[in-house]
């Protein structure tokens, strides 16, 4: 993040519970970011994003971007990211 | 040698410290049996409960953090705060966190077998002396004296 100059991290919420619960893992990792000293960290859920992307809309094909494809969901969330901060 | 062990409960962590010093055991005085979590995701509170948990350590120069180890998945497994607190503690800096399997905590009960029970130690009074038998917490085979010296829980009624 510091190499980069990041100014804010968005991170995809995961159900705590149920069905479709997040990993163990993926929470022990979540806490690790939220914790490091001096970075903007926010969480966004799947509600938000949803919403988010209904009132913009994707302007690119994902598939046009040159991203892999386990990427998408990141980049999904770092538009979202940018949506919600300018709204 | 003074020990912090945690068990992760929902949105809480349950201390309990316990302090081994010349084959005695005590339980010193702590000002908290839990701190807990309101609002895991929100990050500040989350900062401030791994603020607070490295205070209490270097308060009470706490040696070495156990915490007791919750499968990841399964019928029996811990819950997502829980693991998010575990980080946390994981990641306090100069503390030593050491994670012990339930099954761990079942073998070395059996070869050391508990002094007293749990309810024991709630006993009104301050010291309780117990003869038992060596083996348990040196090698030399010989018999010595242990004790419990509960300044916790001798003060109340």
């Amino acid at each position: 993040m510091k190499d980069y100059s990041i100014d804010k991290v968005f991170i995809k919420e995961r159900m705590t519970k149920g069905k479709f619960a997040g990993g163990a893992v993926s929470f022990k990792l979540e806490a690790a970011i939220q914790l490091i000293d001096h970075l903007d960290v926010s969480l966004l859920t799947p509600a938000k994003i949803k919403a988010a992307l209904s009132e913009h809309p994707m302007p690119v094909l994902f598939s046009e971007t040159g991203l892999k494809v386990f990427q998408e969901a990141a980049f999904t969330v770092a538009y979202v990211g940018h949506m919600s901060h300018e709204a | 040698m003074k020990i912090c062990g945690v068990e992760l409960t929902g949105s809480d962590a349950v201390v309990c410290l316990l302090n081994h010093d010349q084959g005695q055991f005590n339980l010193p005085d702590c000002r908290v049996r839990k701190l807990g979590l309101n609002r895991a995701y929100n990050r500040r509170e989350f900062q401030q409960f791994q603020f607070g948990f490295s205070k209490l350590m270097k308060d009470y120069s706490i040696d070495k953090v156990f915490i007791k180890e919750r499968m990841t998945k399964g019928k029996f497994a811990g819950g997502a705060v829980s693991f998010k607190l575990e980080a946390a503690i994981q990641l306090i800096d100069h503390l030593d966190v050491g994670l012990l399997t339930p099954a761990k905590i079942k073998a070395a009960l059996s070869e050391h077998p508990m002094l007293l029970s749990v309810s024991l130690t709630m006993i009104r009074g301050n010291l309780i002396y117990l003869i038992v038998e060596c083996g348990s917490w040196g090698s030399t085979g010989h018999t010595t004296v242990g004790s419990f010296n509960n300044s916790s829980l001798g003060s109340r009624s």
